[in-house]
Order: C-alpha cells, then sequence, then structure tokens
C-alpha cells in the first residue's frame, strides 16, 4: 500500500518539500493508519478484486472461452436498452419514483425520530419502536402477499371487507395501473421510514443535554428547540444519507417492482423501472450480459450525480459533504 | 493545492483499481487457460477414440482409467444420497467393470439450478452430465459454449440411446450438431377441460358433445352451475379456450405471437407466417371467452398471477378449469371423459378430464428435458457411456430413480411403495425427477398408478407422432430480431392477460393491441421467420 | 430534561396508529400461516381464520435437526459477523473522521466508489472460490457482510459531528494517542451509533440467503433464512416445473404453499423482533455524555 502512495506522491516531485510533508504527515499519522488497514483490505477484497468484471459488460461471454478469451463486442450489450425507444420513460419513471420515496421517507423518518424522542415513557417508547421498526424484517416475498390479501380481485379485503358491505364495484387491482404510485410509495414508506427513524433517533440522542438546559433557561420553547438545535444537528446526517441515496437514483428497488406488483403485465405502464426492464428482457433473450452493463451504466450515472451533488454541498458547506 | 490534490486522489484510486485487476486477472486468466487447454485435450481424444471404434472392437481393449463422473442435476437434498451414490457405484463395478466409472451425484436445489449452473459453467468447474431444457437456459447454453456437442459421442458410445430415441435426438440440433439427449418419455401432453366430478354427477352433465373439440359447446355446462351453485365459479383460470388450445392446436407457433395458422391455413401456402392476434380464430375465441366472463362464469382473479386453480376445486368453490394439461390415460381421445387419476389422488377429489386437444410432435417439446456433457467434462466419452447406461439398464435407473431396495422402497405386485411406516419425508430417498434421465418406459411405476401408465405413454406417443408439426426439426435462430422480440413481448404482458382471461373486450382492444404490436416491431419479426422457415423448407425439401 | 414528564396525548395517538400500520399485516400473516388449506382457498385472508390448523408449521419443523442447526448456524455468523463488523467499520470511520490524517480524501472515495459500482456476481463469486477457496465455509458467510460503504460514512458523521472536539483535543493534549482516542473516548460516546450500525449488520446477516445459495452446498451450513427459502423454494418449483416440462401431475402431495411462506416469515422474523428490544436502551432517550465526561 505504501508503494501505491508513494507513486502518487511522486506526481509531486516538483515539489520535494510536498512529498516530503506528506511521507511526514504519514508517518504522524501511522496509528490511523493501523486503523484503517483492516477496512481497506476487506473492501479491497470483497470489492476491488472482482471489478475486472466490468469488463464483461463489453464482451460477448462464452463459456468455453472463459472471461479472459471471451471476444469483445463493444458497446452490443447495450443496445437492447434503447430497443422499445420507451427506454426513457422508464429511466423517468425510475427517476421519479425514487426522488419521492426519497423526500417523503426522510420527511416521515425524522419527524418520526422527532417525536418518538418525545415520548418520556421508557416502556412505551420501546414498545413504539420495535413496532414501527418490524415491517422492515419482512422480505418483499412476503410482502407481496400481503398486499394481494388486501388487493385480490375476489377474496381480498379490500373488495371484499371494505367496497362490497358499500355496494361499490370492485375494483380489479392489478388491471389497473393507475393506483400503484401510491400503493407502491405506501408500501415503502411502511417498510422504510421505521427503519430510517433509528438513525435519525440515534443522532438526537446523542446530542448533549446541555444545550437543551441553556435554551430552557433562555426561555425557549420546544418548538425553539427544536429547531435551533435538534434539527441543526441533524442537518449533516441528512445531507449525507441523501447524499447516498443521489448515487442509487438510478437503481430501483427489484423485491418491490417486481414482486409487490407479482409482475402483472398491465401494470408495467406505471411501475417498469430499470431493474425490471432488464430483467424482462433477459428473460427474452436468456443473455445474462444485459444485466452488467445495465448494472454498469447505472453505476456510472449515480457517481456522476453523487460527484456533482457532493461538489455542491461543499460549495455550501465544507463539512457536510461526503468528501 | 486543489488540483494536485484530486490529480493525486484520482492516480491513487486508478492504481489500486489496476492492480486488483492485474491480480484477479493472473489467478482468472491461468484457471481459465487450464480449463480451455483440457476441455480441447479432451474433446480431441474423445474424437481420437470416436474415429476408430473398429479399431477399439478388434484390438483388446486399452484398459481405461478409472474417472469419476459427476452428474448435475436439479432436486432436493436426500439424506441418503451417499448410500444410493454407492450402490450406484457398487453395481457399476459388478456389472460393468470394463467402464472402470463411478458416478458422483451432485443435486442443486431448485432454487438455485439457473445460477449455480451459470456460475459452474463460468467459473471453470469440471463436472460432465447436466439437466438442461429449453425453458432452463439449453440455448443460450449452446449458443455461449458451455455444452459440447454430442453427434460423435453418440455415434460411439450411445448406441441404446440412439435405438431407443432415434430420429427423435433432431430436436436438439442446433446449427447441425446434437447437444443434448432427449429423455424418453411422453412426447405431448393432451389438454381440455377438467371438472369436479361431483358437481358433473349432481346434473347428470353428458359431455358426449364435446366431442366436437369446441369449447362454446361447453357453455351449457358452465350455465347449469351458474344458475344453480351460487357458491362456485364455472370456469377458473389461468389458462381459458384462448391459452392452451390455440397454441397447440389452431397455432403452430414459432417464436411468440408470430407462427402458422393451423385452424385456417391458406391453402395456397400452408406455410405462411402470420402473427396469432390477427387470425381469425384468436378474435373468435376472444369473443367467446369474453362473452363468459360478461355472463359471469370465469372468477375475477384469473389475471393475478399466481392463483391455484386446483386449489379452488378441491375447495369447492369452482367447477371446471379449462385449458389445462391432461393426463395420459389409456385411449385418450377427444371429447372422452376419463378420470384424471393421479390428480385426483394428490388433491383427494375426483376429477374427470376432457381432452379438447392432443398435442403435436413438437420440437420444443423434445428438448423440453435434456441430458448434456458439460464442456469442462474431462471425459466426455465416459460420460456418454454412463448416459447411455441409463437408456438400457432397468437396474441402475431404478437404484438412481428411487433408491435401495428395501430401504427406499419395496416392489408391491411390480409397483414401487415405500416400506411400512415411513413417509417421504423420512425414507432417506424420494423425490419426483424421474423426467430428467433416460428411458423412462423402463422405469417402475408407484402404487396408486396405473400399472400400465408407460404402456399408454407409448400408445400416446405414436398418436401423438402421428400428426408432426408441419414445422417438425425447425428452430427459429431469435438474433436478428431480439429487440423487437423484446419489445413485442412487452406489449403482449399489457393484454394478454386481459383477453385470456375475458376482462377485456376484443372488438374493442384487440385492434389497439395489433397496432402497438406493429409498432413494436411485430412486421419485422414475421418477415425474419418466414425467411427462415422458407429457407428451411428449401434445405429440407418441403 | 425535566419540564413536563406527561408526553403529549396527540403524539401517543399519533404513534399508535402508526405501530398499528405495522402490527396488523404481522398479524395477519401470523393468522395465514395457521390457516387450513380449504379455509385459505375458499376465504382468503382473514383476520381470524374459520379453521386454524398449524400444518405449515408441523411441515417447516417434522425434522427438527436441520432447523435447529440452521439456527445456529444463523447465531454464530450473525455475532461473530456484527462484532467483526463493528470493530473494522468503527476503526476506519474514526480514522476517516481525524483531519489529521492525510489519506482522508482517498479512502473516501476509495469507499464511496464500492458502494456505485462492482463487478458483478460472477467475478465476486470467482474471488470468494477460486482466489480465497472460502466455498463451504463459515467465512464466506462472514466476510463479504463485513464493511459496507453505507456504515463507515453513517459512522464518520456521526464521529465528526456528535463528539464534542474539544474532549478529543484535550484527550490528546493530555498525550492520548490516536489509538488511545479511539478506544477510550470516541467508541464509549458512541454506543447509539455503534448500536445503530450493529442493528443493521445484525438484520443482513440474520437475513441474507443469498451467501447460502452461491457458495454453500453442503446442508450442514444452511443457514436459517436459506434453510426456509430452500424449502419453500422446491416446493413452489416442483409445482411451477410440472406445467412447463409438461408432467402429468407431480405425485408428490400439494404442499400448504402460502401457508408455508407466512409460517417461515414468522420463524424468521421473531428472533430478530425479540432481540431488538434490548438494543433499545440505546436509542432510548438517558443516555448523556455528561456521565462520561465527568
Amino acid at each position: 500500500m505504501e508503494a501505491v502512495k508513494g507513486a502518487a506522491s511522486a506526481v509531486h516531485a516538483d515539489q520535494p518539500s510536498r512529498t516530503k510533508k506528506f511521507l511526514r504527515a504519514l508517518w504522524k499519522s501511522r496509528a490511523l493508519l493501523l486503523l484503517a488497514l483492516p477496512g481497506f483490505l476487506l473492501l479491497f477484497v470483497n470489492n476491488y478484486l472482482p471489478m475486472f468484471g466490468i469488463f464483461l459488460a463489453f464482451k460477448d461471454f462464452n463459456y468455453a472461452k472463459g472471461i479472459w478469451g471471451s471476444e469483445w463486442n463493444g458497446l452490443e450489450n447495450f443496445k437492447f436498452l434503447f430497443a422499445t425507444g420507451d427506454i426513457k420513460f422508464v429511466v423517468l419513471h425510475t427517476l421519479l419514483y425514487n426522488l419521492v420515496f426519497l423526500i417523503v421517507n426522510t420527511t416521515l423518518s425524522v419527524l418520526l425520530a422527532l417525536v418518538l424522542h418525545e415520548v418520556k415513557n421508557k416502556w412505551a417508547a420501546k414498545f413504539y419502536q420495535s413496532t414501527l421498526i418490524l415491517p422492515n424484517f419482512i422480505s418483499m416475498v412476503i410482502v407481496a402477499y400481503l398486499v394481494f390479501g388486501f388487493l385480490n380481485p375476489e377474496l381480498g379485503f379490500v373488495n371484499k371487507s371494505i367496497l362490497e358491505p358499500l355496494h361499490r364495484e370492485g375494483i380489479s387491482w392489478y388491471m389497473s395501473p393507475q393506483y400503484w404510485p401510491y400503493i407502491l410509495t405506501f408500501v415503502n414508506v411502511w417498510k422504510n421510514v421505521g427503519f430510517g427513524s433509528v438513525i435519525y433517533l440515534a443522532t438526537i440522542v446523542g446530542i448533549d443535554k446541555e444545550y437543551y438546559e441553556a435554551a430552557m433557561l433562555d426561555g425557549a420553547g420546544k418548538w425553539k428547540q427544536m429547531t435551533s438545535i435538534t434539527l441543526p444537528f441533524l442537518y449533516p446526517v441528512i445531507v449525507i444519507l441523501t447524499l447516498l441515496s443521489i448515487g442509487h437514483i438510478f437503481n430501483a428497488d427489484f423485491g418491490l417492482f417486481y414482486q409487490v406488483t407479482l409482475d402483472a403485465g398491465n401494470l408495467r405502464s406505471t411501475t417498469e423501472v430499470i431493474d425490471t426492464y432488464v430483467y424482462h428482457a433477459l428473460l427474452v433473450s436468456g443473455d445474462t450480459n444485459l444485466a452488467s452493463s445495465a448494472g454498469l451504466l447505472q453505476s456510472v450515472v449515480g457517481f456522476a450525480l453523487v460527484v456533482a451533488f457532493n461538489a455542491a454541498v461543499r460549495k455550501i458547506s465544507r463539512d457536510k459533504a461526503l468528501f | 493545492m486543489k488540483r494536485t490534490y484530486r490529480k493525486g486522489l484520482a492516480i491513487a484510486l486508478a492504481s489500486v483499481l489496476s492492480l486488483s485487476m492485474l491480480l484477479a486477472g493472473c489467478s482468472g486468466s491461468k484457471s481459465n487457460d487450464s480449463t480451455a487447454g483440457s476441455s480441447a485435450g479432451s474433446s480431441a481424444s474423445a474424437s481420437a477414440d470416436s474415429t476408430s471404434p473398429d479399431a477399439a472392437s478388434t484390438e483388446p481393449a486399452k484398459a481405461l482409467d478409472p474417472y469419476e463422473v459427476v452428474m448435475v442435476y436439479p432436486s432436493g437434498k436426500q439424506t441418503d444420497l451417499d448410500t444410493v451414490q454407492k450402490a450406484m457405484n457398487d453395481y457399476l463395478q459388478q456389472t460393468y467393470p470394463d467402464l472402470n466409472m463411478t458416478v458422483k451425484l451432485n443435486p442443486i436445489d431448485w432454487s438455485a439450478y439457473g445460477d449455480k449452473l451459470n456460475l459452474m459453467m463460468s467459473s471453470g468447474e469440471k463436472f460432465d452430465l447436466l439437466w438442461t431444457a429449453n425453458w432452463m437456459n439449453f440455448e443460450t447454453q449452446v449458443v455461449k459454449g458451455a455444452l459440447l456437442p454430442l453427434d460423435d459421442l453418440l455415434d460411439s458410445y450411445g448406441p441404446d440411446i440412439k435405438a431407443v430415441e432415434g430420429d427423435l435426438l433432431n430436436g436438439a440440433r442446433r446449427n447441425g450438431k446434437i447437444y443434448g439427449v432427449h429423455v424418453h418419455q411422453e412426447l405431448g401432453n393432451p389438454q381440455g377441460i377438467v371438472v369436479s366430478k361431483e358437481l358433473a354427477d349432481k346434473y347428470h352433465m353428458d359431455f358426449s358433445v364435446l366431442k366436437s373439440g369446441e369449447f362454446k359447446d361447453f357453455e351449457p355446462f358452465l350455465q347449469t352451475i351458474k344458475d344453480n351453485e351460487p357458491g362456485v365459479t364455472p370456469a377458473v383460470g389461468p389458462a381459458f379456450p384462448l391459452n392452451a388450445y390455440f397454441s397447440s392446436g389452431s397455432m403452430e407457433s414459432i417464436i411468440g405471437p408470430v407462427g402458422l395458422d393451423q385452424h385456417d391455413p391458406d391453402p395456397a401456402n400452408p406455410y405462411k407466417v402470420v402473427d396469432m392476434y390477427e387470425t381469425p380464430r384468436y378474435m373468435e375465441l376472444a369473443k367467446l371467452t369474453h362473452d363468459w366472463y360478461r355472463k359471469g362464469f370465469i372468477n375475477k382473479d384469473a389475471t393475478t398471477p399466481g392463483v391455484d386453480i386446483f386449489k379452488k376445486i378441491q375447495a369447492k368453490t369452482a367447477f371446471a378449469s379449462i385449458g389445462s394439461d391432461l393426463e395420459i390415460s389409456k385411449d385418450t381421445g377427444i371429447g372422452v371423459p376419463q378420470p384424471m387419476a393421479g390428480k385426483s389422488a394428490q388433491l383427494g377429489i375426483e376429477l374427470i378430464q376432457i381432452p379438447m386437444n392432443i398435442d403435436r410432435l413438437h420440437t420444443t417439446k423434445l428438448s423440453a428435458t435434456l441430458q448434456a456433457i458439460s464442456q469442462t467434462s474431462k471425459d466426455p466419452a465416459r460420460a456418454m457411456m454412463l448416459l447411455n447406461l441409463f437408456y438400457k439398464d432397468k437396474n441402475l435407473l431404478t437404484l438412481w430413480n428411487y433408491g435401495v431396495e428395501g430401504k427406499h422402497y419395496v416392489l408391491k405386485d411390480g409397483q414401487i411403495a415405500l416400506p411400512d411406516g415411513k413417509t417421504p419425508d423420512n425414507v432417506g430417498y424420494y423425490h419426483d425427477d424421474q423426467w430428467q434421465l433416460g428411458n423412462q418406459m423402463l422405469n417402475y411405476t408407484r402404487v396408486g398408478e396405473d400399472p400400465n401408465k408407460y404402456q399408454n405413454y407409448e400408445q400416446f406417443n405414436e398418436l401423438v407422432k402421428s400428426q408432426p408439426s408441419p414445422l417438425f426439426g425447425f428452430v427459429f435462430d431469435p438474433e436478428p430480431v431480439k429487440n423487437e422480440l423484446i419489445a413485442v413481448g412487452k406489449v403482449q404482458s399489457t393484454y394478454d392477460a386481459g383477453f385470456q382471461s375475458g376482462q377485456l373486450d376484443p372488438e374493442k382492444e384487440l385492434p389497439k393491441m395489433i397496432d402497438k404490436l406493429k409498432a413494436a416491431g411485430l412486421d419485422k419479426i414475421i418477415e425474419e421467420a418466414q425467411k427462415q422457415v422458407d429457407a428451411w423448407r428449401a434445405a429440407n425439401g418441403k | 430534561m425535566k419540564n413536563d414528564n406527561r408526553t403529549h396525548p396527540l403524539i401517543h395517538l399519533f404513534l399508535i396508529a402508526g405501530c398499528l400500520v405495522c402490527i396488523v399485516p404481522f398479524w395477519l400473516i401470523l393468522m395465514v400461516s395457521l390457516t387450513g388449506q380449504k379455509a385459505l382457498a375458499k376465504d382468503g385472508y382473514r383476520f381470524w381464520p374459520r379453521d386454524i390448523d398449524p400444518e405449515a408449521y408441523r411441515f417447516l419443523l417434522h425434522d427438527a435437526a436441520p432447523i435447529v442447526r440452521s439456527f445456529g448456524v444463523s447465531i454464530l455468523t450473525t455475532a461473530i459477523g456484527t462484532v467483526v463488523s463493528l470493530l473494522v467499520t468503527s476503526a476506519l470511520a474514526f480514522a476517516l473522521s481525524r483531519k489529521e490524517f492525510p489519506l482522508r480524501g482517498f479512502l473516501n472515495v476509495y469507499v464511496l466508489f464500492t458502494m456505485l459500482f462492482g463487478g458483478g456476481l460472477l467475478p465476486w463469486y470467482l474471488v470468494y472460490t477460486k482466489f480465497l477457496h472460502l466455498q463451504n465455509t463459515l467465512w464466506v458467510l462472514i466476510i463479504p457482510g463485513l464493511l459496507g460503504g453505507f456504515n463507515v460514512f453513517v459512522m464518520r458523521t456521526f464521529f465528526t459531528t456528535s463528539i464534542p472536539p474539544s474532549l478529543v483535543d484535550s484527550a490528546q493534549i493530555d498525550g492520548a494517542g490516536e489509538l488511545r482516542t479511539y478506544a477510550s473516548i470516541t467508541l464509549p460516546l458512541s454506543l447509539p451509533v455503534l448500536a445503530t450500525i450493529g442493528l443493521f449488520s445484525t438484520v443482513g446477516y440474520w437475513n441474507d440467503w443469498f451467501r447460502s445459495l452461491v457458495f454453500i452446498s453442503d446442508d450442514r451450513l444452511y443457514n436459517l433464512q436459506y434453510f426456509l427459502y430452500n424449502t419453500l423454494m422446491n416446493a413452489q418449483y416442483l409445482q411451477a416445473v410440472a406445467d412447463k416440462a409438461h408432467i402429468a401431475a407431480a405425485v408428490s402431495p400439494i404442499q400448504p404453499l402460502e401457508e408455508l411462506r407466512m409460517a417461515m416469515a414468522i420463524i424468521a422474523v421473531t428472533p430478530i423482533a425479540i432481540v431488538f428490544p434490548f438494543l433499545q436502551k440505546y436509542f432510548v432517550k438517558g443516555l448523556t455524555i455528561g456521565a462520561v465526561k465527568g
């Protein structure tokens, strides 16, 4: 690892004092190097070594020739993305859903954390938090069945026990695309808000009580305390989490869009996202290369966005940035 | 400072990346090179063997080195797998000592089969025989070089396979070479209507009118149920007249919705490729289904994926299932009601089946369950020898099918039964994967099944073989239109469920769908299919 | 904070409503898992089934040994994985939080990059099998889950914003080195975030079945989730396959599929749901920095 760093610093050959300074700083912080080493190695083995697979997106993989022997086929594997011409809608859907999810989830998670913090009774707080977090532990497959239990056109709870007694016509849920953006958002919120609030709550709890005591002495009410102490402490976390989400803004939760919709063809006009699009193409063509090329595109765009947003955040307030 | 900082960052990151790729590269290429080398070597030796079969039989056969043939197939975990494996190996040693081979059974869970097999192949792992199917990546495996061509191996080491399957082996021929060995089994199924016997008897239903093979003749029975049984849905899907019946009986499918019209063919041009949505028969059946839906004959949740129709019949909330695959019995024929023995026993209720369509012999059926040899095999000849045994040696096949006699099964009047006091869960070795391997006609039947089950299959096979599909032997290459297929598939998925369940009105919606299909490139697919069909006809003198 | 010790009733109302929305589906899952097959086909999902029949549980648990074993594997991998993960993550996050660390910028990007780019399943598989030969070991279940970029960043943010720099500075003036600072100051003050990341880790390890699917063929090393997933998938596939391969009626009895899925969900979730309240105390108000400061 030292050699790599040395190579990097060798670039500064024209300013030997800078290199020397760098090396000296390194030596001074050798304890930190030690602390960072296990993580570095782990990521190297688990994440960087496999990265040579990125090549596969540009190859026509052949089992007999293996990874190295397979032929390059340039951008051939990416062409299917533009096959149906409605890739723009698919990308738009993905983007919109993720934006909505991001905004709604963050707002509700923060709200929830603030509210939970206000609960004085320890046992009540424990109960609330444990319950609210439960949905996150259920796998999407089960969630799909739950949704089905509610939306089954014949026996589902909504049609049979709500609409029927009201003498209204049962809705054919899995044939009606217009409801699903709402349904999916609701499911996403239900599953993630409780869990998301944990981070915010942990941050709030870490705020030094003295701030609140001082504020109370100054006569600040609950609301003022929240807006001038709690929220500012939460901002860095909110910013970081948002930045991290932006990196994945072109990736969709496959379980949500594929399993919960039961992959009903009719719903695709409002629920098709990049990941399901790729999956369907894969099923038709049987070509697994397609997934790696789509994935690569998603990563590249996501990365570019994070870098861009991060730069913007840096301009505003440097220490809140990701890097 | 900032600029050089970023530059340093970028360089450092790039160095890390390249270092990792180098490292991975070295180990990766080493392993893959060795694989490529060895498979070239073994196929060379295989062809060397096959070019001199006479030599091998006239001179004293050179002693074969011991070799372990690894069999990969999808199946659940068996507690006594080792016991059965050992029994098979002992048998092999005793009965075929010259072959000097042992078997290693490597079943992979169903849920992981596709992925794991793909990983094994991609990483160059050594194994020999594998189960595959055209609905389980066979085509991709062929195109991407995962399977060995078997023609020469079959000639040299697969005499019994060839004797039993004969020309049917051509179903797995791609680009002139055979890549899989079809399991010898039933060549198709009847499809039709399944009804609950209880309700049929209650209303004294006489199904002889169905000998016409027309679904609309079933309507009076649906009406009877609708009028008299309020809690029972007359017909449950997801399969309705449009689905099973149509694709096999009325339409000879080539790819997707494209194929030859068999119901109203153009007498001047029987090989004209059309799209099924535009045939008059489709509209007719779609209207019938829609009509039934409006009359309340069809379940509302028919479009929801994953609905289990037989459970509904079992729970007595449904009367008939239309368009299901049926069992093969003695003297199966169109419009002939027979008890559906297997499913009735399974569900604990009495079912009657009435075939409305008998499958033709399709090329696709012949690649629906195959054994192939992996290109990572180190001795394909031996693998083929083992495979051949499963086509002639009843004892070996029975070991794989049912386990060790006395321990995993006992014979009662020539049928397989569980030893007393044992259940499928605790007997140690029990599966229903017999359809994955060998010559099924050699199989024992289980107690409760028709003892002549396999004779019935042979009888049925003759029926199926007597009406081969006009495109038998033709395999479509989707590569030139693969993007259009994706687009067309998408349009189909939006409308199909609606038409099949009768919820969409075909008079209004079918034209819309056809427009969308054309916009997605349907005509290009038709053109390409026609081109390939014509070329195939010319090459095969049709 | 001593003003009013009663929580505003609106808050309780809001939270109770939220809890209902979360519990009701769970209740439904539990009920469906206990519903008899016939009743399920007839009535669909009901909050109180007409016919209670723990058939699915009997099916899953009839052979206790493999389940108990897989339970053990899950507990082992989760416990080891979580502890080691916390150590490695916090160590890296700490280094990244220190402005004095010259490699900070580089490592930040290094970590971020792994969150966005990946080589794909096959190369990852190759690294662990061909390169490290860890297939069919417990390690392959633990190592891949040890370090997630997300966790590192969350921890780093916590370290930089919630630990007062004055504490760190005064400790260092007193002669404490980085390691000492990490161990005696930062870690003890980070219990909330450690518990948070610990929770994420625990849930991640507990729920994972994918690594077992790809790397484990020895059924003694199956973890609970994979065991359950497997049982379900085999039953499901058999039914689906029967159609595709045109096999005339599978002879094996129809498994209670839907009840099975629900029963699996209950078995899989219950341990976590029980563990969580114990981690709770780190989130609930009461933990003050003041105590440590004194």
